[in-house]
């Protein structure tokens, strides 16, 4: 028997231990070109844990990237950001008989959260998308340390438009991030976001 | 609360040779994430940090680490090796860079199977095709051998660092 369920009853959780996850900030997102959390509480955790559940372009693309940047004083920067990842989309034909690999290397201007490929291999925009995923981020407000992003997200779409992405990222600055700006390169979204502080 | 997601133990040092993180793994849960950062210290020649498990007595395990990593930069690798003396090893070559990672561990507590942790982690090096680029990791850390994991110890090589580390269970009851 796992030794965790060992446990299983005993006042339902553990003497000592407390719950992790706050939710800070929930948002609805419906046809809008970006969402911002400019209450992060960054004082109070090092750690921050974003989801993202069913967001859609409403466009057939190829090249719908989900991306985010970091906000210093309010102003969401452009600039100073490392970032390596890849992703598994389809080839650019329409016959779309293989999948090839997508790396995103040395990415300067943001951090790449996933990719949606809505309906592209079918050549159908009647067919939904779907992205989903988090992100953990660590010491966004730290005026000592680099904002880290850790990541993976997967965008579904019926199937030959599915492409799972992990990445990673820094902004490589020490200035103290205070909000986070997410947006789809190029086309408006709707879903759903949330952002979480994880004790520490 | 059940089904929840637990912090068990923070730690945190400036300037240090290594830091550890004791009894952060116990019979309560089957499942952890560990959420850490190891920054080069002011003044510090550290040119790597790596992490490796505490056995049952706290002692820091030094061999018998079975890795297998993909690796991105702006080439495509990976890394395996059944003989590594750590995990998480990343280079700092530089003021401000850090490894920052996350890793889920499985079974670490138990002593009658293997102990398996998923990584990813970060890191920005000057040894990439001559440049200074950034470098991601994903895989598998474990043992060769099962036995009792009861910590973690994060370490610097060549100089001392900043670490910053986090272990939270999952809750199954």
């Amino acid at each position: 028997m796992p030794l965790g369920a060992a446990r299983f009853g005993l006042l339902g959780g553990v003497a000592g231990d407390n719950p992790a996850l706050t939710l800070i900030d929930h948002q609805t997102a419906s046809s809008v070109t970006s969402i911002s959390f400019n209450s992060i509480q960054g004082s109070t955790y090092d750690y921050h844990y974003l989801t993202w559940t069913d967001i859609d372009t409403g466009i057939r693309d190829n090249a719908n990237y989900w991306n985010m940047r970091v906000k210093v004083g309010g102003s969401t920067q452009g600039s100073n950001y490392l970032n390596n990842g890849a992703s598994l989309v389809w080839g650019s034909n329409a016959s779309q008989s293989y999948k090839t690999r997508y790396f995103y290397n040395d990415i300067f201007n943001i951090v790449a959260l996933g990719r949606v490929n809505r309906g592209y291999g079918h050549l159908d925009s009647s067919v939904d998308s779907s992205c989903n995923g988090w992100a953990i981020i660590s010491f966004a407000h730290d005026s000592n340390r680099w904002t880290s992003v850790h990541t993976q997200a997967i965008g579904q779409s019926y199937a030959d438009g599915s492409a799972p992405y992990r990445g990673e990222a820094y902004h490589a600055s020490n200035s103290s991030v205070d909000g986070f700006y997410i947006y789809m390169s190029g086309y408006t979204f709707s879903g759903e976001l949330a952002l979480y502080g994880i004790s520490s | 609360m059940a089904g929840e997601f637990y912090l068990i133990k923070s730690a945190s040092a400036t300037d240090v040779a290594s830091l550890d993180i004791t009894d952060c793994f116990n019979s309560t849960y089957n499942l952890y994430e560990v959420i850490y950062y190891a920054k080069r210290a002011s003044g510090s020649s550290a040119t790597n940090s790596s992490m490796r498990f505490l056995d049952s007595t706290g002692t820091a395990i030094t061999s018998g680490y079975n890795v297998g990593y993909f690796r991105w930069d702006r080439y495509e690798g990976f890394e395996y090796s059944t003989t590594r003396t750590e995990i998480n090893s990343s280079q700092l070559q530089a003021t401000d860079r850090a490894n920052a990672g996350r890793m889920s561990i499985a079974n670490p507590y138990a002593d009658d199977r293997y102990t398996t942790g998923y990584s990813h982690r970060y890191m920005y090096t000057d040894n990439i095709g001559g440049a200074s680029r950034g470098r991601a990791y994903y895989g598998l850390n474990g043992l060769k051998d099962v036995q009792r994991i009861t910590g973690l110890q994060v370490l610097g090589t060549g100089g001392n660092v900043d670490i910053d580390i986090s272990v939270y269970g999952y809750g199954e009851g």
